[in-house]
């Protein structure tokens, strides 16, 4: 088979694939970190050079790879630098020992191909379709997200030492979640030099959940994810559901467990949200959407995102302090879903059908339970102020509104906070 | 009325898929929180190397179950398998070991709880 940038691309990733797959850790940690780098490494040079070649200011192209603007806005930048900044580990052995010392381990083939497709890309530099640029953007994103759920695995390697792993453990998320970003809008066909522009301007991407003003900032984030990018499939939402059932239910739980008088409101909207937001998820077997419809929507980054912060790391105060926004929520997720399907980029299918015949929801026709659940996602604050009202009054310190209002007036950072020029690529591993 | 028909999904594959849908929903808030996360994740991957959610058949009964670690470790094997029989290029193959990869996290942890 001829060797050029999608064959090579795709031997890579197959081979990738195998080692995800794998029940087995890949072998010899010093043979695999490196081969992991150097997957790194050439998935940064794809993107820098397709960044370079189209998006980079005029006084810029040309210019080796290295003196690129990494201020440049959009997803794509975003990954790049998160690519730059992400700790290495391996040995400082040339490429080509690896490869032939080690010829048949997977990642080792792994990387033998990433080098050679960025090798075929860059071997022309002006030759790029325009819409290639988008497939090389997505292809990086989609190796990135692979390599990011690779390093979780390796940092259970028992051979690595404290600091490389609590390195590799905090890093894999952010890149992880980044990649996802760039990948859905590369899918989505989002790339228009005009949109990265509209990002620039405040199109809200997902926000990274490190301390409760960050989780509360991210809350109010997934509102404006729901309606600032209105098209989202069926998968999508269902997982969005799930996480903020998720979400309800832990927060629920974690007020039960606080006990203290003025809770069990609280509590009841809590659980009243998650039981609306199960029985809705699970009414979604029932809708699909078109096929055109993207998938990856930003909001299911964010939300599992809150979901993974809340585990173990729920402040007493929290349930009470988050419940509006969590509220909230849930109401535009009903409000997306009832927009879906009267827009018809969702469609139903009857109960008790076992084909796969779906039809748009038309009006007049008699209304499936999905709508009736869409309805209660979006009005179900008139349940929850019921409920509160009859409740005894909450005893919530002073302090703690206080604190909750400066969480909630609290702007956080974008997901990627950019470092110092050639932090953590130069310096290997972070120390803690 | 308006119907659109399209071809389902070969059977083995529309039953590794509703088995993950089945763990990953609402059935998966009795699991360890980040175990029902990683579910969530690895649905989310299956459906990127399989965008095609409209030819979905509903699940079946024998297709509804499988929360020990045992179980969810067969699932992951089981779609790890797809990426020599199902998938096409290599979109599929990243997306279902990533699936694969989380559903065998998720299995590792529900085993530990």
């Amino acid at each position: 088979m001829t060797s050029n940038y999608g064959t090579e691309h795709n031997h890579s990733a197959l081979a990738l694939a195998r080692v995800l797959a794998d029940p087995e850790p890949p072998g010899d940690l010093n043979t695999s970190l490196q081969a992991r780098d150097i997957i790194l490494d050439q998935l940064q040079y794809r993107l820098g050079h397709t960044l370079q070649l189209h998006w980079a200011p005029p006084e810029h192209q040309g210019h080796p790879l290295g003196e690129l603007d990494f201020q440049h806005p959009g997803a794509p930048a975003r990954l790049l630098r998160a690519l730059r900044d992400h700790p290495r580990g391996g040995p400082g052995r040339a490429p080509t020992d690896l490869f032939s010392d080690h010829p048949d381990q997977p990642l080792v083939r792994a990387a033998r191909s990433a080098l050679l497709a960025t090798d075929h890309l860059t071997a022309h530099p002006r030759a790029l379709p325009s819409e290639a640029r988008w497939q090389v953007t997505a292809d990086v994103a989609d190796t990135t997200m692979a390599v990011a759920t690779l390093d979780r695995s390796l940092a259970t390697h028992p051979d690595l030492d404290p600091d490389a792993r609590k390195s590799l453990t905090t890093a894999a998320g952010p890149l992880y979640l980044t990649a996802q970003v760039t990948q859905s809008t590369a899918r989505a066909g989002d790339l228009d030099p005009r949109v990265d522009q509209a990002q620039r301007q405040g199109r809200p991407i997902p926000l990274l959940v490190t301390d409760p003003a960050s989780a509360a900032e991210a809350i109010r984030n997934l509102d404006r994810l729901l309606r600032a990018y209105p098209a989202i499939n069926d998968t999508d939402l269902r997982d969005v559901m799930l996480g903020q059932s998720r979400i309800n239910h832990d927060l629920g739980q974690h007020a039960q467990r606080a006990g203290a008088v003025g809770y069990a409101g609280v509590r009841d909207a809590y659980q009243h949200r998650r039981d609306l937001l199960r029985r809705t998820a699970s009414e979604m077997r029932h809708v699909a959407s078109l096929p055109s419809m993207p998938t990856g929507h930003p909001a299911v980054a964010q939300t599992v995102e809150i979901a993974r912060y809340l585990r173990g790391n729920i402040p007493s105060e929290m349930p009470r302090q988050l419940s509006a926004a969590v509220a909230q929520n849930v109401a535009s997720t009903g409000q997306a879903l009832t927009a879906g399907l009267r827009n018809r980029h969702l469609l139903v299918r009857d109960r008790g059908t076992t084909d796969a015949s779906w039809r748009p929801l038309s009006p007049g026709q008699e209304e499936p339970a999905i709508s009736t659940c869409a309805r209660a996602l979006q009005n179900h604050r008139a349940k929850n102020r019921y409920t509160l009202r009859d409740s005894s009054p909450p005893v919530v310190p002073q302090h703690g509104r206080t604190a909750l209002a400066d969480q909630l007036n609290h702007s956080q950072p974008p997901l990627v906070r950019p470092r110092a020029p050639g932090a953590g690529r130069d310096q290997g591993y972070e120390r803690s | 009325m308006e119907l659109i028909t399209t071809t389902p999904p070969a059977p083995e594959v529309a039953s590794l898929r509703n088995r993950l849908a089945h763990v990953s929903g609402d059935a998966g808030l009795d699991l360890d929180p980040v175990a029902h996360l990683l579910l969530i994740e690895a649905y989310g991957e299956l459906q990127r190397a399989r965008e095609t959610a409209h030819q979905w058949p509903p699940p079946t009964d024998d297709e509804t179950q499988g929360f020990s670690p045992d179980q969810l470790r067969g699932l992951a094997t089981s779609i790890a398998g797809l990426i020599d029989h199902e998938a096409s290029n290599s979109l599929h193959h990243l997306h279902l070991a990533m699936a694969a990869r989380r559903v065998r996290e998720a299995a590792d942890l529900v085993a530990a709880s």
